[in-house]
């Protein structure tokens, strides 16, 4: 007799508390389909743009809601639209351009004009040529509007819900990561400049990688030699109510020269703590803080697909584009402060090496995510194994050498999904 | 006058420099730089739009040199042979001692089971002086059509 093998929702999570995550999760198309359902097209509030990107009447921006491409505008009145970009007739995507100003959009294949808000305004022939063809009597154009997205935007970010029914953006937020938000807003934004990474990989490895504060020192050498983040110093991590978002904070402290001795001997198995590297130029480290405070990292991770962080004095919006199970895209949105002096304006554009695709830093993350997925990508019933920072029940963490905080985004996951276990129906 | 011709000097920049890197000597990657020199790494979607970060920026000799350190010293990255080529390379007026020159690029990155696939294309906009025999890069400025970087840009392009 031949069995079966396990797709979609019927994989087994062999423990209760995700403290092990079956391989299949990252691969399995079954699962891919609901979550495109279930996740992005559900009840989650997902980052589309910023405000101040499209400034007048007219402006438009693409983006993506899970697989679905969205586009989101301002309007003559000033209001924030967002649409799904598939014409109502056909299907055809009705924008084809990325960015740019509109009076009103045409679908390029047979020019049905929508307005901003998407409502459809005219069809060509609608009632025929010379008393023939044309549409029947009882056609409506109202029964024909674009597909719309709710939006709320908070601190001049854009959200966007195909969801009818979803709690306000705040709440959904949490209060932890509203206080970070607060905090990096504080000054008003200027765009520098927009990175592309793409990564082959499930974009779960990359929730994964921004909500684990173990890997950060020990994959990222340059992070733990120039004292960016590492084991000794002080940090932790904070979520929502549900698990879903988690912010991982580190502080600069006093102590933290003395603690070379203590690196010494946690590093002595490996070759990644590095006291000699030296920069020749190392104006990139130690930079005027954009906020001066002990802060020197954040990084937010919203479910199910965006990242606001800030490393060391760089700061960024990731978001996280999904391009089937095995690849994913990273959008990063770089910005500084509009009322940055030169000195800060300048010190923007070196540390950019920090962040992006050729960052010091974040390249790695990508790397490590590629090579999960290659390892994982055939295996079933095998699983990972998440037990820094003990089992059980996920409660905010005050130390960096801990998982749980993964724990908390496989927690919502799996109630999110229905699949059986912790917090879903059993 | 000795040496070789202006534009030879400047062909032969992008022939060694293409070299270099294909062949992984990275530490002296530096060396095709002015002492005064800026090399950047730009998206074409931000070049066009007008915005000014690059994904790498070095507007100084030591931070040529640390982006080949830290690439050599520090980085976590896939093993990938590369192969550089150059080419349409046109020198235009030159202004102040340096020559201003465009050229296209095209990299190709194989992996050590040998799949080859395009990863990167753009241009080259430099100002390049001539250092008595040798010509080098005073500015150096990458516009990546590839705005989409396939995982990662370690090595410089």
């Amino acid at each position: 007799m031949s069995t079966v093998r396990p797709t979609g929702l019927d994989i087994q999570w062999p423990t209760d508390d995700s403290t092990r995550v079956p391989y299949e999760v990252f691969s399995d198309a079954d699962i891919y389909e609901v979550e495109l359902t279930k996740i992005f097209s559900g009840a989650h509030w997902t980052y589309l743009a910023l405000s101040q990107e499209i400034p007048e009447p007219g402006d438009f921006t693409t983006t993506y809601v899970g697989e679905r491409c969205v586009v989101v505008n301002r309007g003559e009145g000033g209001e924030v639209n967002a649409f799904e970009n598939r014409c109502a007739h056909r299907g055809a995507r009705v924008v084809p351009r990325l960015r740019g100003n509109a009076k009103q959009f045409n679908c390029p294949y047979h020019m049905w004009c929508y307005d901003h808000g998407g409502k459809l305004k005219a069809v060509p022939q609608q009632t025929g040529v010379k008393g023939k063809g044309g549409m029947p009597a009882d056609f409506e154009l109202s029964n024909h509007n674009l597909t719309s997205l709710k939006t709320e935007t908070y601190k001049g970010m854009i959200f966007g819900t195909f969801a009818d029914e979803i709690m306000p953006l705040t709440e959904y937020l949490g209060p932890a990561l509203v206080t970070q938000i607060d905090r990096i807003f504080a000054r008003p934004l200027r765009v520098l400049g927009y990175f592309r990474q793409s990564v082959e990989a499930n974009w779960k490895l990359y929730a994964e990688n921004t909500r684990d504060p173990y890997h950060a020192p020990l994959l990222h050498l340059f992070h733990v030699s120039f004292g960016i983040q590492t084991p000794a110093m002080e940090g932790g991590s904070y979520m929502d109510p549900e698990g879903k978002n988690n912010c991982i904070l580190v502080k600069t402290n006093p102590d933290d020269a003395k603690d070379h001795d203590l690196l010494l001997e946690q590093y002595k198995s490996n070759d990644k703590y590095r006291p000699d590297i030296a920069l020749k130029d190392p104006r990139i480290i130690g930079t005027r803080r954009s906020y001066d405070d002990a802060t020197n990292l954040v990084i937010m991770s919203i479910f199910p697909s965006l990242v606001i962080a800030q490393v060391e004095n760089a700061f960024q919006i990731r978001h996280v584009r999904p391009k089937g199970p095995d690849k994913f895209e990273i959008f990063w949105t770089y910005f500084g402060f509009d009322d940055a002096d030169k000195e800060e304006a300048d010190d923007k554009l070196r540390l950019a090496n920090m962040i992006g695709p050729a960052g010091f830093i974040s390249m790695e993350d990508g790397e490590a995510a590629r090579l999960v997925q290659e390892a994982v990508r055939t295996q079933r019933g095998a699983s990972s194994v998440i037990e820094m920072g003990g089992r059980g029940a996920v409660e905010d963490q005050d130390t960096l050498a801990q998982e749980v905080s993964l724990r908390g985004f496989w927690q919502y996951y799996r109630k999110t999904m229905g699949f059986p276990g912790n917090g879903g129906p059993s | 006058m000795s040496g070789p011709e202006p534009v030879q000097a400047i062909l032969n920049l992008y022939a060694d420099y293409a070299l270099c890197l294909d062949e992984r000597n990275f530490s002296a990657w530096p060396d095709f730089f002015a002492k005064e020199c800026r090399y950047e790494v730009h998206t074409r979607e931000n070049w066009d739009l007008g915005m000014p970060s690059a994904m790498i920026y070095c507007d100084s000799h030591g931070m040529v040199e640390d982006r080949v350190s830290v690439l050599e010293n520090t980085l976590t990255y896939r093993f990938l042979h590369i192969r550089h080529m150059i080419s349409n390379i046109r020198v235009h007026d030159s202004d102040g001692g340096a020559h201003t020159v465009t050229a296209n690029y095209l990299v190709l990155h194989s992996t050590e089971e040998g799949e080859t696939r395009i990863f990167s294309t753009g241009k080259y906009d430099a100002e390049i002086v001539i250092d008595g025999n040798a010509a080098k890069f005073r500015k150096l400025i990458v516009i990546a059509d590839t705005s989409a970087i396939d995982n990662l840009l370690a090595v410089p392009l």
